[in-house]
């Protein structure tokens, strides 16, 4: 996993699992840092999918949460350009879309996690948590019909 | 409370009787209360029938638990919402909650106008955990970022595993699920085999280590 070289166990503390936010909203990026904050390493915040490029390469960090629209490139888009460079940071998006086609093509770019901003509170970290252990974590209203 | 001019509906499930009567009358100016149950199939059967908006549901219920009946309920009808009451403050049982997709997580402590608070937020499609419980979610996740590893059983086996935990012998679980002996036998033995269990108390503490039954 990309950055965190985390040490295991027995009284060492953990370095902590260092993620960067995807927002073109300051305020949902000021909310998601800080719900973060106190579990994870929230290493950078950026507006638009440029900026994303440029900063994932950059701080190389464990986890990306990302907003799905956002000006100059997509949510999506930007995932799959980071795939295709070998970018290994865990993804998960974090949108108002509710529509299961969004949710394909965003799973379909490799990410582990999408998260509604309604349940932004319950499922942004158990979706974060997921994607660290390498599962796959969709937002209730949405899984069954995604999947099928 | 969120208002198209009708007032949710909402299903209550717990096994202690005692409860429901009290939820039912709190809730009554807010919500219209079409039914209560006390056990997991009895939820089962008839949620589909009266499609309410919300559910509110213990987790620990005997037969069939609140999390299995809550999941199934979501694959039936996405749509109806589930707020989860429970005494056990244990931080994983609340990310399998939500992770079946659970409106609202509460202790039986909280107080009453979180109750409000979650039917609230659920309504609109929200979701809310209580305080405590979301403080214990954040330091269970510092502690372990990457989670436990989950057994994957099917619905059936969990159910089997359910009712084998709590006593239930072979004929007794068949009886309840309609099945014959041999096949909660097969199912037994087969878990057992997966799961590399040696022996019933095993598969107890598997059970209880897995939020199958909660103490």
């Amino acid at each position: 996993m990309a950055g965190a070289g985390r040490e295991s166990s027995q009284g060492k503390t953990l370095a902590r699992v260092r993620i960067l936010l995807a927002d073109d909203h300051p305020d949902m990026l000021a909310v998601v840092a800080h719900l973060l904050g106190a579990i994870f390493d929230v290493v950078g915040m950026v507006g638009d999918g440029d900026s994303l490029l440029d900063a994932a390469a950059d701080l190389q960090p464990d986890v990306l949460v990302l907003d799905i629209s956002m000006p100059h490139l997509t949510g999506i888009e930007a995932a799959r350009r980071l795939k295709k460079c070998g970018n290994t940071a865990r993804i998960v998006f974090l949108t108002v879309h509710e529509d299961p086609d969004f949710v394909r093509a965003s799973l379909a770019t490799g990410a582990f996690g999408y998260v509604v901003k309604p349940r932004v509170g319950t499922d942004l970290v158990v979706a974060i948590r997921e994607a660290l252990a390498g599962r796959i974590f969709i937002s209730p209203p949405l899984s069954k019909e995604s999947l099928s | 409370m969120a208002n198209t001019g009708k007032l949710p509906r909402v299903i209550l499930a717990d096994d202690h009787t005692i409860l429901t009567e009290a939820f039912r009358k709190i809730l009554e100016t807010h919500c219209e209360v079409v039914a209560s149950v006390s056990d997991g199939h009895a939820l089962l059967e008839i949620a589909p029938a009266l499609r309410p908006d919300i559910v509110v549901l213990d987790i620990a219920m005997p037969l069939l638990n609140g999390l299995e009946a809550g999941r199934r309920i979501k694959e039936l009808i996405p749509a109806i919402k589930l707020i989860f009451l429970t005494m056990n403050e244990d931080p994983d049982l609340a990310v399998e909650a939500i992770r079946i997709g659970a409106s609202g997580y509460l202790l039986k402590k909280s107080a009453v106008s979180e109750l409000f608070k979650a039917i609230q937020a659920a309504l609109r499609g929200k979701s809310y955990v209580t305080p405590q419980v979301a403080k214990g979610m954040e330091d269970a996740f510092i502690k372990d970022p990457e989670g436990k590893k989950h057994y994957s059983l099917t619905a059936r086996q969990r159910e089997v595993v359910q009712l084998l935990a709590e006593g239930k012998s072979m004929k007794e679980a068949a009886d309840i699920l309609n099945v014959a002996t041999r096949t909660i036998a097969f199912h037994k033995y087969r878990i057992m085999e997966d799961l590399k269990l040696k022996n019933t108390a095993e598969l107890i503490q598997f059970a209880m280590k897995n939020r199958i039954v909660v103490p």
